[in-house]
């Protein structure tokens, strides 16, 4: 899990060339190419989708690096702290000589009072710069929240608990029946379904309570998206007069689409149902991937990184392959479905 | 609504450190991102799409030649970076700190401050082009296009143009230009 996690925060990094480009770097060496010729085609893009995620979002590829030389609309810790150094050429330079041996020693699980607050600021920081330009972006509150989550946790267990534990010099062992990893893992998940709650709750609470009845009209929305996405770049492939969505929810069946984004609305609302057990935890989980996924086909509205956090956090596959193949033959007994001891503290 | 979620916040961490139950942290950090709305990374009120309507707007910017009221989009993405939906809520957070400094809100604004507006965005649009290596073109025009639901279940798109740079060589204009609606469906 760690591990995964370590590779979303890489992806999630503004290290720029080579890294924001290395997977097309390696793959060139081995077959060239032949990734370009995948990620540049839609269709083959979008081959494992769903419920997987697109190839190019899954390959080894860091942000590019910030080109931000002021912070006009400063947003959260730029109000006091200047963070253009962020764009810089030589903290680019040094930047992957930091993430690298931090995430390194995060999946080893060594350091991290240390490693974890770095990581952190990196984080807040570049996407504060990136969202102090005038407009926000909404794609890494989730990853940064989590990062936030497990910071606090393992400093409290360095200051509270032990702090060799927390420094990975002694194995974890259980305080109240959870290991601090236990409750790394506990907080992130809580903060990934927070992110879904409060997606959920601000719908009726913004639109005064008028949600559910005008939901419909979020085919007027699909019709903004599509010109959106045509007026950014001119791609004849958004020049579309009449989308057929737009027409399916304004026209054909608006009934129909209020009853099916209210489920969608329900399911971000309840989403914290999903810590109570493993199975409502995959559940939930895969049913929120596949939220994403109609969001993506209906609106062209995309969340890859929260995506890749739910498989993560929630579906939780390595556990299912452990659980399913793997469970026996250790002699080891987890009933599953059964509350945790998390859910019940 | 920010009192009563105030007070959510500061029962959900009195209860929180109180009982040291994890649930806590739920109605914790949901009242404050509320709160929050979208001005402290990472906490984010996410808005998106949480007022549906019957009408909704879009921005795109165009290049002029010689006749300001003849214009062709530009694929600001490619120049800029900034696709059509940064475009956008630049406009609005531009507006939104311009409409603060003279006191009044933005819904407000003069047409020949919302031409103001847009003169300084498509100013800010050509300096991001630089800082990226490349040139917008010297004529620019940013406009707004307004779509809006049909009683029969269709639309209406209605465009407008806001500004344009060099604001000078434009026609001098008392109102936004609007254009005649395209109707979709």
């Amino acid at each position: 899990m760690r591990i995964l996690f370590a590779y979303v925060v890489y992806q999630s990094m503004p290290l720029g060339d080579p890294f924001s480009s290395g997977a097309m770097i390696l793959s060139n060496k081995i077959a060239p190419g032949k990734l370009q010729e995948i990620v540049s085609d839609t269709k083959s893009d979008n081959l494992l989708r769903p419920p997987l995620l697109p190839i190019s979002q899954m390959i080894p590829n860091s942000e590019a690096a910030l080109t931000y030389q002021d912070q006009n609309k400063p947003n959260g810790i730029a109000n006091v702290v200047n963070l253009t150094f962020f764009s810089k050429e030589k903290f680019i330079e040094i930047l992957p000589w930091i993430v690298f041996p931090c995430l390194l020693l995060y999946a080893a699980g060594i350091g991290l009072p240390v490693v974890l607050p770095i990581l952190l600021f990196l984080s807040i920081g570049s996407r504060t710069l990136y969202n102090s330009q005038g407009y926000i972006h909404h794609g890494y509150q989730m990853l940064s929240l989590i990062l936030v989550a497990q910071t606090v946790v393992v400093l409290w267990h360095a200051i509270r608990g032990d702090w060799r534990e927390a420094f990975g010099l002694r194995k974890a062992e259980p305080r109240h029946g959870r290991t601090v990893w236990d409750w790394m893992i506990r907080y992130s998940q809580w903060m990934i379904v927070i992110c879904y709650v409060i997606a959920g709750v601000i719908k009726p609470i913004r639109s005064d309570g008028e949600w559910f009845k005008n939901s419909h009209y979020i085919g007027i929305q699909v019709v903004k998206t599509h010109r959106q996405n045509y007026y950014s770049d001119l791609d004849p492939k958004w020049d579309i007069p009449e989308p057929q969505v737009a027409k399916f929810m304004l026209k054909d069946h608006p009934n129909l689409v209020r009853i099916f984004l209210s489920c969608g609305v329900m399911l971000e609302i309840f989403a914290f149902l999903a810590l109570y057990n493993r199975f409502l935890s995959l559940a939930i989980g895969f049913s929120l991937v596949l939220f994403h996924y109609f969001n993506d086909l209906m609106m062209g509205l995309y969340f890859y990184g929260n995506e890749k956090l739910d498989w993560i956090f929630l579906i939780n596959i390595p556990f299912w392959i452990w659980w399913l193949f793997l469970r026996r033959r250790v002699k080891q007994e987890q009933e599953v479905g059964e509350i945790e001891p998390a859910a019940a503290v | 609504m920010d009192g009563l979620f105030g007070l959510i916040a500061v029962v959900s961490l009195i209860g929180w450190i109180a009982t040291r139950y994890s649930i806590w942290c739920l109605p914790f950090i949901v009242s404050l991102a509320i709160l929050a709305e979208d001005d402290f990374y990472p906490l984010s009120y996410f808005p998106m799409y949480s007022d549906p309507n019957e009408s909704e707007n879009y921005l795109y910017v165009a290049e002029w030649k010689d006749d300001p009221a003849t214009y062709e989009p530009i694929p600001i993405h490619q120049f800029t970076g900034l696709s059509a939906p940064k475009v956008k809520k630049m406009w609005k957070s531009y507006r939104r700190d311009f409409a603060d400094d003279l006191h009044k809100k933005d819904t407000q604004l003069t047409p020949a401050e919302t031409n103001e507006i847009a003169g300084i965005l498509l100013k800010e649009f050509s300096k991001v082009a630089n800082n990226k290596g490349s040139q917008l073109p010297d004529h620019l025009a940013l406009v707004e296009v307004w779509i809006e639901a049909t009683e029969k279940g269709g639309w209406t798109e209605t465009t407008t143009v806001l500004g344009y740079l060099p604001a000078e060589k434009a026609v001098p204009q008392d109102k936004p230009i609007a254009e005649p609606a395209a109707a979709g469906l």
